[in-house]
């Protein structure tokens, strides 16, 4: 298609050459000429092509905060002028060096560049990237431009950053082992953690036969070699996260959210390592419905909870809350026995003046329902109710905040309920040490 | 950047609006101007400094230009200015018709009198390569700031605007050189063949090169299309 200014410049050569011909002015038609050289050399002139994209990161997966290389580099074999290399980035993305943007000058000749850039994630979830896109723009008023996509579309899956309780695990490995040991159920389901190979006993399912092994091996008695896994535990754990809005402020990489997600990974990798059984339930999810782990024990559940935390959406608390989550888990917690941990803001459920107390009431009934549940591993009820503060909450310079008042009130109450309430200073405090506290204080 | 290419924006205008105002008052006589001495006229433009009545025009006109920039009236603005520029070269360009057909008619009997066709068409054809580059720089800018509002760093904005930069000074040399071979082939074939033999080859000749130009490059638009 001609464009508005070319055309322009044909007109003001046609309105040179057609009056330098009938005049007989040799000026007029130099002028034509030239204008005419000028267009003819724009519209000769190639607009790069036969551009080719190659693209990859550095990892598919990452650790919220953590940087991403994503590297591009283009080459092109034909043309002359300018080329912008783009990436359509997740809004949640932040380029921390180089840009996604980039626009490189081809002369003839083969030109090849890198355009990498590095990207961070200060949010979990699984991030597409889809293939990058190059254009070259119209040049020197020639009427054509080009354009394509190449490189290869990915996905980024960013999980939350999950610190190991090595304090505990490697300092008291003898206790941990013996509690393991009395956790341990004689009789019942067993996990999908492998545990050993053992010869075939009358009773065993033929599903469980390792037929590989068997042909492998020189069987005992003739018998095949079935796959025996690891029994589940008596002690089982509950984790209850409030993933609403309220918990969705402040920086991205430090909000009350984020710190409920690192919560709840540590607690899961705290206690699947000792072989607990671990459920956990997101209620006031985007969604509306809530997010379900079934109960489970091993090290493949802790996969299936990061999935789950890497796929969290913050939604309002209406039509939700803890009272609701625990009627919709109540059938595994009846089963289970587990003790319980919520992950919640409390500030967000005191009753201010001339509203009515109704989220306060029911955050309460569930607590008294909760603890009224009995762990089966001990003899007293086990909940404990983690408020985890929003950065900026509290500050030594101006006393207690009003936040942090309301959330002490409300944990007042809980403890008259039976519980425990945990108050976690994100800023202050890793999670870890704080587990370490309450865990010593506890056992 | 940006800005750079704005100031050699107006710094165009203005010396092509000034190239302008000296056409106008080389083909003065023609046009029954008082004949102002060449030095009288310098000196009204240059040290002394400019005369007051040319400032007002010049700056005028520029605001005017870069206010219809500002409104999103790009085009308009420079076809404004190429007519103004364009428009005063019209007395000396007619002093070198050779086909005075016209004359037959009553029509366009006044002369301009004997003017050289290498100094009109120099100055002629800076005023179109003026136009030309002054077209493009107006591109650049609007590239430049469509670069800056996507975040462009600024080592390929640089990169890109001398890419460009030269690209365009290439054009305006090859344009200017086929040119300047078509002034030379003019003005050999009119010392050889007398005033109108000359005339009907050089006509022909350069005429007939920028008709095959003109259909080379409508060619060119359809192969592209």
């Amino acid at each position: 298609m001609m464009q508005p200014s070319q055309a322009g410049w044909v007109v003001v050569a046609l309105v040179l050459l057609l009056p330098g011909l009938l005049l007989g002015n040799v000026l007029l038609l130099i002028g034509a000429v030239f204008v005419l050289v000028t267009v003819f050399v724009a519209t000769a002139l190639p607009p790069p092509s036969s551009v080719s994209l190659e693209r990859g990161v550095s990892k598919g997966t990452c650790w919220v905060g953590d940087t991403l290389e994503v590297r591009r580099e283009i080459s092109i074999l034909r043309g002359v002028g300018p080329v912008f290399v783009h990436d359509e980035l997740p809004p949640e993305a932040e380029v921390v060096e180089g840009s996604n943007l980039r626009v490189v000058w081809k002369w003839p000749g083969r030109l090849r560049a890198d355009v990498s850039y590095t990207l961070r994630f200060p949010k979990r979830g699984l991030y597409p990237l889809p293939e990058s896109g190059w254009e070259s723009p119209r040049l020197v008023d020639s009427g054509h431009a080009a354009s394509g996509i190449g490189g290869g579309a990915f996905e980024v899956s960013v999980v939350p950053r999950i610190r190991t309780v090595t304090r505990l695990n490697e300092v008291r490995a003898v206790r941990r082992s013996a509690r393991y040991q009395g956790d341990r159920a004689k009789t019942g389901a067993t996990t999908d953690e492998f545990k050993e190979l053992r010869p075939y006993q009358p009773g065993d399912s033929f599903r469980r036969i390792n037929w590989k092994a068997s042909a492998r091996s020189v069987a005992v008695n003739n018998l095949p070699l079935v796959n025996e896994r690891e029994p589940e535990t008596r002690r089982a754990v509950w984790i209850f996260l409030d993933v609403a809005t309220y918990m969705d402020v402040g920086l991205p990489l430090s909000n009350p959210l984020e710190s409920t997600v690192e919560a709840s990974g540590t607690l899961a990798q705290y206690y699947l390592s000792r072989g607990s059984t671990l459920g956990a339930y997101a209620y006031n999810s985007a969604d509306g419905v809530g997010d379900l782990l079934a109960p489970e024990a091993g090290m493949r559940q802790f996969n299936r909870l990061m999935e789950m935390l890497a796929s969290l959406k913050p939604g309002l608390a209406v039509g939700q809350d803890l009272l609701q989550a625990v009627e919709r888990c109540k059938s595994f917690l009846y089963r289970i026995r587990p003790e319980v941990f919520v992950v919640t803001r409390l500030d967000a459920c005191y009753p201010r003046p001339g509203e009515e107390a109704i989220a306060f009431n029911r955050l309460m009934t569930a607590v008294s329902r909760l603890v009224a549940l009995k762990s089966r591993s001990l003899r007293a009820s086990r909940v404990r109710v983690v408020h985890v503060e929003p950065e900026g909450a509290s500050d030594a310079s101006t006393g207690l905040g009003l936040a942090q008042w309301e959330a002490r009130r409300v944990g007042q109450e809980i403890r008259e309920r039976g519980a425990s309430v945990i108050e976690w200073h994100p800023a202050a405090e890793e999670f870890t040490s704080l587990l370490v506290r309450h865990v010593d204080a506890y056992e | 950047m940006r800005a750079g290419v704005a100031v050699a924006e107006t710094l165009l205008l203005a010396g092509l609006l000034l190239l302008t105002g000296f056409v106008v008052w080389d083909a003065g006589p023609a046009l029954g101007l008082p004949d102002t001495p060449w030095l009288t006229w310098l000196q009204s433009i240059f040290p002394g400094l400019f005369a007051i009545e040319t400032l007002a025009a010049l700056g005028l006109f520029i605001a005017v230009y870069w206010a219809l920039q500002r409104l999103g009236h790009g085009q308009l603005s420079f076809w404004m200015a190429a007519v103004l520029v364009v428009l005063p070269h019209a007395v000396p360009v007619w002093g070198h018709n050779q086909l005075e057909w016209y004359q037959f008619l009553g029509l366009g009997a006044e002369q301009v009198g004997e003017r050289s066709l290498s100094y009109d068409a120099a100055l002629f054809l800076a005023c179109l390569a003026g136009l030309v580059a002054l077209h493009r720089t107006m591109a650049l800018r609007v590239l430049g700031r469509r670069m800056t509002l996507q975040g462009v760093g600024e080592g390929d904005r640089r990169r890109v605007l001398q890419g460009e930069g030269i690209l365009l000074g290439g054009l305006l040399a090859a344009g200017l050189a086929l040119a300047l071979l078509a002034v030379l082939g003019a003005a050999f074939l009119g010392r050889y063949h007398g005033i109108l033999a000359g005339s009907t080859w050089s006509v022909g000749a350069i005429g007939g090169g920028a008709a095959a130009l003109l259909a080379l490059t409508l060619l060119l638009w359809r192969r592209y299309r």
